[in-house]
């Protein structure tokens, strides 16, 4: 399991969510994936992590900075994301022994990121290991489009 | 100089139409005459100013005043937009609406990104923090160009202000 609590990002079929502020941002239409996605924000404190994985990953996730392995996580300030399914309502419950929290999945192909900073995110080791110029690096196998657009 | 006594108040006045001013460069030029009152000397000022110099002045300063009301009012728009659609996405979520009817009526919000100058991301960023200094994230300045973020922070990358460069990576680690 990889856990990183600085600013990375996750990207898995089911996701599941905490966080104290929710909002939801009005869906977009994905180039990438050719369908729209639902766009949310996470406030205060918001931790995602992977439920179910996406059926071979290194070939479906759309970032290759992403973890994508089941139980990866990130928690951060701010986090923000989208899914390919509407998000459904949270529960609350408690999430510290002084917190409740609003708990939730991202169902379908989803993706989430802590903002706060992207510095934080550059600087992370987690990402500097792998990609140290780059916040997010599309997997190559969605540029085909792109080279066939250009061609 | 002419002095005048009205209504017990003795009033001073400089000569309207000074010497000269109907020489050849005044020719063909409109002018406002403006009156000034000074109530501690009661004396009565009498001043005229090209009115071309005056109307242009007052029309830069609308211009300025109506791109700040034509941006917060696209702010205003952005949000209200924002709002609806959080109202649509709460009637769900209450499952006062169906997944199916949730997924047809968000299709009205739906937009498509696109490449925004960095430059004028820049100058808007700058401008709605003077006016508002309202500290929006780069999701919120994605979501209101329509944009990527990676593409605001092209635009963030040109504001000289310690709290925009904060949300840039830092430029020794980049390339």
């Amino acid at each position: 399991m990889n856990k990183s609590n600085i600013c990375a990002a996750v990207e898995g079929n089911k996701l599941k969510f905490n966080t104290r502020q929710f909002f939801s941002k009005p869906p977009i239409f994905d180039d990438i994936l050719k369908k729209k996605i639902y766009r949310f924000k996470l406030g205060i404190n918001g931790y995602v992590e992977i439920d179910e994985p996406l059926i071979d990953p290194k070939n479906t996730a759309i970032f290759t900075t992403s973890l994508i392995n089941k139980g990866d996580a990130i928690q951060g300030g701010s986090v923000d994301g989208w899914s390919t399914k509407p998000i459904k309502k949270p529960t609350v419950g408690a999430a510290t022994g002084t917190h409740s929290a609003n708990f939730s999945y991202l169902k379908g192909h989803s993706y989430a990121h802590v903002q706060s900073g992207h510095r934080d995110h550059q600087q992370s080791a987690d990402v500097q290991s792998r990609h140290p110029d780059v916040i997010e690096i599309i997997n190559p196998v969605y540029l085909q489009d792109e080279v066939k657009k250009k061609t | 100089m002419t002095t005048q006594k009205i209504d017990s108040v003795s009033i001073s006045a400089s000569p309207v139409v000074p010497e000269g001013f109907f020489s050849g460069g005044n020719a063909g030029q409109d002018f406002l005459v403006r009156v000034k009152l000074d109530d501690q000397y009661n004396t009565a000022g009498i001043f005229t100013t090209q009115t071309k110099i005056f109307t242009d002045g007052l029309n830069k300063y609308f211009l300025k005043h109506i791109q700040d009301i034509e941006l917060l009012s696209s702010v205003i728009f952005w949000q209200k937009k924002t709002i609806d659609y959080q109202a649509l996405n709460m009637a769900f979520m209450m499952d006062s609406l169906s997944e199916e009817d949730f997924e047809k009526e968000a299709e009205k919000f739906v937009v498509r990104q696109k490449e925004v100058q960095p430059a004028l991301i820049a100058s808007f960023i700058e401008r709605l923090d003077l006016l508002t200094g309202l500290k929006l994230d780069t999701s919120d300045y994605a979501d209101y160009f329509q944009c990527s973020q990676n593409n605001v922070m092209a635009g963030l990358s040109l504001i000289n202000n310690p709290h925009f460069v904060a949300m840039l990576p830092s430029p020794e680690k980049t390339k």
